[in-house]
C-alpha cells in the first residue's frame, strides 16, 4: 500500500508559471524514493506539497490512503517529516534541546516533553551519529553536524515518512556519505523516505525508486537501473553523463571532457 | 519552575490581600465616638472629618502649598501647630517667617515629598490642596493620617475654607473676620463700579525663554478673570483663554483685541522692569501697569488677592478710587489679617512694591 | 532536565529576601531599613509597610515578571533580540491615552490606568489591523513595520498634548507618568492588574516550551505538526494583555523587557522552559531593587523609568563586553 500518493497534481506560483504539471507519484511503505531534476524544476515546490505546506491548484495529496487535507495537523506531524536543507539558526539552543523540539506532534497542547520524550530525543542523536554533541550550542555546528542534527530532529519526530529536500548538496563527500548511510539505515527502523536532489549520484546509491522531474513533471520514474542511463541524464540535465555499474553500486558521473570536447566540436 | 514561583505569588497574595481587598485599599480611620470635645469639620471636597481635639502636629504639603500656608497663617493660634512646611519660596522669598518666630524649628520638605516622608514627621493632620487627593491624600489616609482638602482657587471657595479652617482650630470668631474683611471690600468696589463704563482690560504673562519674548493670557477660569469682571473692567481675552494653563497669544492678537488697559504680569522679572522695556518698543498703545509683587504676586489665588482686586480697581478707574491709598490698604491688610506692626510692614514688605504702587 | 539545575530556585530565593528587605525599606522613620523591632512597636509603620509598601512591592513583581515574560515571548516569536514588549504600539498607545486623560479629562490614577490600557489595547489592535493591510514582505516583517507606524503616531499624539497641556498642573504629571513609577500603587489597582497579568503570565508559562518551536521557521514549525500563526498570535496576545495592564498602572518603564530576556538566556540557557522562569525571577528582581532606589534615596521619587534606563544600559554594555561564551562541549 503506498504510503503517500500524489493524484494529478497541478501547481502554479502566483504570477501564473506552471511548476507542477498533471504529476502523479506513489510512494511504497518502506521504500526509500528519490526524485531527481536541476535546480528550478520544482523540487522543493514538490516537497512543500507533499507537507502539506502548499496546496495544489489541481489533484490531490493522499498520506495512507487518507486526503491530507483530511487529516488533524498534529496526526500530519506524528506521519511525516521535513527535513528542510538550511534554516535560520537564530537562537543558540543546545542540540539536545533542539532535537527534543521533535517531539511536538505527539504533545498534547500544554504539554511539555518528559522524559519518555528526552529518551526519544536521546535515540536519535545517537541514530544519527551525533551522540557526542549533545550539549553542544547548534550554533557551533559545522555543516554536516547540522544536517545530521535536522534529520535526528526528523527521527525523534518518529514519522513513518521522512521527508528530505536536498540531504547532502551543501555537504563535503565524507559527510554525504555519512547522510546516504544514515538514509539507508532508516529502512531497518520502518521509516519510508522521500528526497530531492539535484546530485544523480547521490540517488543512485541510496535510492529504491528514482523520479527524474523535468518541466513540471516526470520525465521517467523507476529503478535507478531503469532510470539512470546516459540518455535519460543527458535529456534532464542538458550536459552528458557517464555511468556505470559494478554490480549493485552505480557511477554516474558527468562527463566534463566530452562536453568540453562537443562544445569545441560545435564552434 | 514557573509554577512554583507562581504557588509563592499566589500564597502571598492569599495572606495579604484578602483581609484589605474589599476594604478598598483604605485602613478605616477609627470611627469616632462623639464623646466630649469632639467636633467636626467639613472640607472643601466635601468630606468630614471627626476631631477630638484641636490637632497639635499639622503638616501643610502638596503642590502649591503656598496658598495653603497663608491662609493658615490668617489664623494666629495655627503657628505653633504647624510643625512641617513644603516649599512656599516663588523667587520672592518666604513670607511666614516674617509672622513666626520659630518658623525656623519647621521641618521643610519638597512639594514632592511622598507619603512615607511625611509620615516620618508624625503628622497628626495633613492638610493639602483638593487636586492633591489622589496623589497624596489617599496614600495619607490608608496608613491613617487625616487630612483635610482645601480649594482656595476662587473668593467663593476662599470664604468657604477660611470657614472650615476656623471650625478647625475652634476659632468661628476670626474666620468671621476674616471673610468680613474680604467681603467689605469686594462689595465697596462692585457697588462704587456698578453704573461706570467698563474698559477693556487684558491680562497678560510675559515670559522669556532664550531672549524670546512670549505672551499668555490666563484660562477664562481663573482668579485673574473674575478679578477683573469684580473691578468693573470688561476681560477681552475671554474668546482665548479655552486651554487648561496659561494660553499662548501673539503680538497681533494683543493689538486686535485693543484693550485699554493691559495688567502685566511676570513671574521670572520684575514686572515693572517689564512695562519699562515694552513702554518703549512703542508698540503699546494700551496703558500698561504691572501686577505689584510682594512676597507673591497678586494676581495669585493667595490671600492677597484681594490686594490685587483693590489694585486692579484703581488701575482700571482711577478716578472712582482716587480716595483709595495702595499703601494704606496694604498696611491694614498686613495689619489686620496678619498681625503685622506697622514698623515690619514698613520695612519688610511697603519697599518690595515701591516699583508697582509708584506708578499709581 | 537530569541534573536539576539550582540556579532557579537560588532566584526565587534571593526575590523572597529582596521582597522582604524592601518592605522594611523606605524614608520611614528616617531614610533606611527600619528594624523588626521598629516595626512591631510602631502602629503606624505597620500600616505604612502593609497599605503603601506592600502592594507597591507586590506590583512591582508583577511589573518585572511581566516585561520580562513578553519581553522574552516576543523576541523568540519575532526572532529578534532587539524587540521589547511595547513595540507594537502598546507602550506609545498606553502613554497616549495617559496624556489624553491628564490633559482632557482628570489627573485620577485610577482612572488614568483604565484609559491607558485601552489605548494600549488599541495600539496592539491598530498594528494588528494595518499588519493585514500591509502588501510587503512575510507577516513577521509586516507587523514590525506596523507596530513602528504606530508607535509613531501616537507620538506624535503625545506631543501634541504635551504642548496643548498646562504646564504648571499637567505637563508634570504627564512627564511623570511618560517616566514611570510605582508611585500611585494602592492595594485597588494591584486587584485591577491580578486577572489580566495573572491569566497573561499563566498562558505564556503554560507554553513556554510550544515558544521553543515557534521560533522556528513557518515550514518547519508546520511540518512539526503546529499551527504556529494561530499560537503565536495567542502567546502575543498573553503577553501584551500582561504588558499592557502593567504599563498602564507603572507608566513607561523601558529596559526591562529588552535587557532580562536576554541576561536570562545568557544565565540559564536559550530553552524557554528555563529561559522564562529565569527571566520573570531576574526581572522582579530588577524592578524591585530599582523601585527600592526610587522611593528610598531622595525626598522625592525618581521616576523608575530612569533607573531602569540607567541599569538596563549598564547591563547591555556589560553583555556585550563580555560576549557569551558558547556552551562548549
Amino acid at each position: 500500500m503506498s504510503l503517500l500518493e500524489l493524484r494529478k497534481v497541478w501547481f502554479a506560483h502566483p504570477g501564473g508559471r506552471s511548476v507542477l504539471r498533471n504529476l502523479s507519484l506513489e510512494i511504497e511503505e518502506g521504500s526509500i524514493a528519490a526524485i531527481l531534476g536541476p535546480n528550478g524544476s520544482g523540487k522543493t515546490t514538490l516537497l512543500d506539497i507533499c507537507l502539506g505546506w502548499k496546496r495544489p491548484a489541481r489533484g490531490g495529496v493522499f498520506l495512507t490512503g487518507r486526503r491530507l487535507d483530511g487529516l488533524s495537523r498534529r496526526e500530519r506531524g506524528t506521519l511525516m517529516s521535513l527535513v528542510p536543507q538550511r534554516e535560520n539558526v537564530r537562537f543558540d539552543f543546545t542540540v539536545t534541546e533542539y532535537v527534543l523540539l521533535g517531539r511536538a506532534p505527539h504533545l498534547r497542547p500544554l504539554e511539555a516533553p518528559g522524559r519518555k520524550d528526552e529518551r526519544i530525543a536521546r535515540e536519535a542523536l545517537a541514530a544519527a551519529g551525533i551522540a557526542r554533541l549533545a550539549q553542544r550550542s547548534i550554533a557551533t555546528l559545522s555543516g554536516g553536524e547540522y544536517q545530521l542534527m535536522l534529520i535526528a530532529r526528523s527521527l525523534a519526530q518518529s514519522p513513518a515518512l521522512l521527508l528530505l529536500d536536498e540531504p547532502a548538496s551543501q555537504l563535503d563527500p565524507g559527510n554525504q556519505l555519512a547522510v546516504i548511510r544514515l538514509l539507508k539505515s532508516l529502512r531497518s527502523r520502518g521509516i519510508t523516505v522521500l528526497y530531492t536532489s539535484h546530485n544523480p549520484q547521490a540517488a543512485a546509491i541510496a535510492a529504491d525508486a528514482i523520479h527524474m522531474l523535468k518541466n513540471g513533471s516526470f520525465m521517467v520514474s523507476g529503478s535507478p537501473r531503469e532510470v539512470l542511463t546516459s540518455a535519460a541524464l543527458e535529456k534532464v540535465y542538458g550536459v552528458p553523463f557517464r555511468v556505470s555499474w559494478e554490480g549493485e553500486l552505480p557511477q554516474v558521473q558527468w562527463d566534463e571532457r566530452e562536453g568540453i570536447r562537443r562544445r569545441r566540436g560545435r564552434s | 519552575m514557573g509554577s512554583l514561583k507562581h504557588a509563592f505569588a499566589s500564597l502571598l497574595l492569599l495572606v495579604f490581600l484578602l483581609p484589605d481587598a474589599w476594604a478598598g485599599g483604605k485602613a478605616e480611620l477609627p470611627a469616632a465616638p462623639v464623646t466630649a470635645g469632639a467636633y467636626r469639620v467639613t472640607d472643601a471636597l466635601g468630606r468630614t472629618i471627626t476631631f477630638q481635639k484641636v490637632p497639635e502636629r499639622i503638616v501643610l504639603a502638596g503642590r502649591a502649598v503656598v496658598m495653603t500656608v497663608n491662609a493658615v497663617y490668617l489664623f494666629p493660634e495655627a503657628q505653633d501647630r504647624i510643625v512641617g512646611i513644603g516649599s512656599t519660596d516663588q523667587g520672592l522669598g518666604d513670607f511666614y517667617p516674617l509672622l513666626d518666630p520659630r518658623a525656623g524649628q519647621k521641618k521643610r520638605f519638597d512639594n514632592s515629598a511622598g507619603p512615607e516622608q511625611l509620615a516620618a514627621i508624625r503628622p497628626d493632620l495633613v492638610i493639602l490642596k483638593s487636586f492633591m487627593k489622589e496623589k497624596l491624600g489617599d496614600a495619607l489616609e490608608s496608613i491613617g493620617i487625616p487630612v483635610l482638602y482645601a480649594d482656595l482657587e476662587s473668593p467663593g471657595a476662599f470664604a468657604s475654607d477660611i470657614r472650615m479652617l476656623g471650625d478647625l482650630f475652634q476659632d468661628p470668631a476670626r474666620a468671621a473676620f476674616v471673610n468680613r474683611y474680604y467681603e467689605a471690600r469686594v462689595d465697596a468696589i462692585r457697588k462704587r463700579t456698578a453704573g461706570a463704563p467698563r474698559p477693556a482690560a487684558l491680562v497678560l504673562q510675559h515670559s522669556e525663554r532664550d531672549g524670546a519674548a512670549a505672551f499668555s493670557v490666563p484660562p477664562v477660569g481663573w482668579i485673574q478673570t473674575l478679578m477683573v469682571e469684580a473691578a468693573g473692567g470688561e476681560p477681552v481675552w475671554k474668546t482665548a483663554g479655552i486651554g487648561a494653563g496659561w494660553n499662548k497669544v501673539s503680538f497681533e492678537q494683543v493689538a486686535a483685541w485693543q484693550p485699554q488697559v493691559v495688567l502685566l504680569i511676570s513671574y521670572q522679572k520684575p514686572s515693572p522692569q517689564v512695562v519699562e522695556g515694552l513702554r518703549g518698543s512703542g508698540n503699546w498703545r494700551a496703558r500698561l501697569a504691572p501686577f505689584p509683587a510682594d512676597f507673591y504676586s497678586w494676581d495669585q489665588p493667595d490671600t492677597r488677592w484681594i490686594l490685587g482686586l483693590e489694585w486692579v480697581a484703581k488701575t482700571l478707574h482711577p478716578e472712582l478710587f482716587a480716595d483709595m491709598d495702595l499703601k494704606k490698604e496694604v498696611s491694614s491688610f498686613y495689619r489686620e489679617l496678619y498681625g503685622l506692626d506697622q514698623a515690619v510692614i514698613d520695612a519688610e514688605i511697603l519697599p518690595r512694591l515701591e516699583g508697582a504702587l509708584a506708578a499709581k | 532536565m537530569r541534573r536539576s539545575d539550582p540556579r532557579i530556585p537560588l532566584l526565587s530565593l534571593l526575590l523572597l529576601l529582596t521582597a522582604a528587605a524592601s518592605l522594611l525599606l523606605g524614608r520611614y522613620p528616617a531614610p533606611g531599613l527600619i528594624s523588626i523591632g521598629g516595626l512591631l512597636r510602631d502602629p503606624l509603620a505597620g500600616r505604612l509597610v502593609l497599605m503603601l509598601r506592600l502592594p507597591r512591592i507586590l506590583a512591582g513583581i508583577l511589573l518585572g515578571a511581566s516585561l520580562a515574560a513578553a519581553g522574552t515571548v516576543f523576541q523568540m516569536i519575532f526572532a529578534n533580540p532587539l524587540v521589547e514588549p511595547g513595540f507594537l504600539g502598546v507602550s506609545q498607545g498606553a502613554a497616549f491615552g495617559a496624556a489624553l486623560c491628564i490633559v482632557a479629562f482628570s489627573a485620577s490614577p485610577a482612572v488614568v490606568q483604565a484609559v491607558a490600557l485601552v489605548f494600549a489595547l488599541a495600539g496592539l489592535a491598530l498594528s494588528w489591523l494595518l499588519a493585514r493591510a500591509f502588501r510587503f514582505g512575510g507577516w513577521i516583517l509586516r507587523l514590525v513595520l506596523a507596530g513602528i507606524a504606530v508607535s509613531a503616531l501616537f507620538a506624535a499624539g503625545i506631543g501634541a498634548l504635551k504642548l496643548a497641556a498646562d504646564p504648571v498642573r499637567q505637563l508634570p504629571e504627564i512627564t511623570f507618568w511618560l517616566l514611570g513609577g510605582l508611585w500611585s500603587v494602592t492595594w485597588r489597582s494591584l486587584l485591577f492588574l491580578l486577572p489580566p497579568v495573572g491569566a497573561g503570565l499563566a498562558v505564556v508559562a503554560l507554553l513556554r516550551w510550544k515558544l521553543n518551536v515557534l521560533s522556528l521557521d513557518d515550514r518547519v514549525a508546520h511540518s512539526l505538526g503546529t499551527a504556529p500563526e494561530r499560537e503565536r498570535l495567542l502567546l502575543l496576545l498573553a503577553a501584551t494583555m500582561a504588558t499592557a495592564a502593567v504599563v498602564s498602572v507603572s507608566g513607561l518603564v523601558g529596559w526591562i523587557g529588552l535587557m532580562v530576556p536576554h541576561a536570562a538566556r545568557r544565565l540559564v540557557g536559550t530553552d524557554a522552559r528555563r529561559a522564562l522562569p529565569a527571566g520573570m525571577l531576574m526581572g522582579a528582581l530588577s524592578i524591585l531593587v530599582c523601585d527600592d532606589i526610587a522611593r528610598t534615596v531622595l525626598p522625592a521619587e525618581i521616576p523608575l523609568g530612569i533607573l531602569t534606563s540607567l541599569v538596563g544600559a549598564v547591563v547591555f554594555i556589560v553583555l556585550m563586553g563580555t560576549a557569551g561564551k558558547r556552551r562548549g562541549a
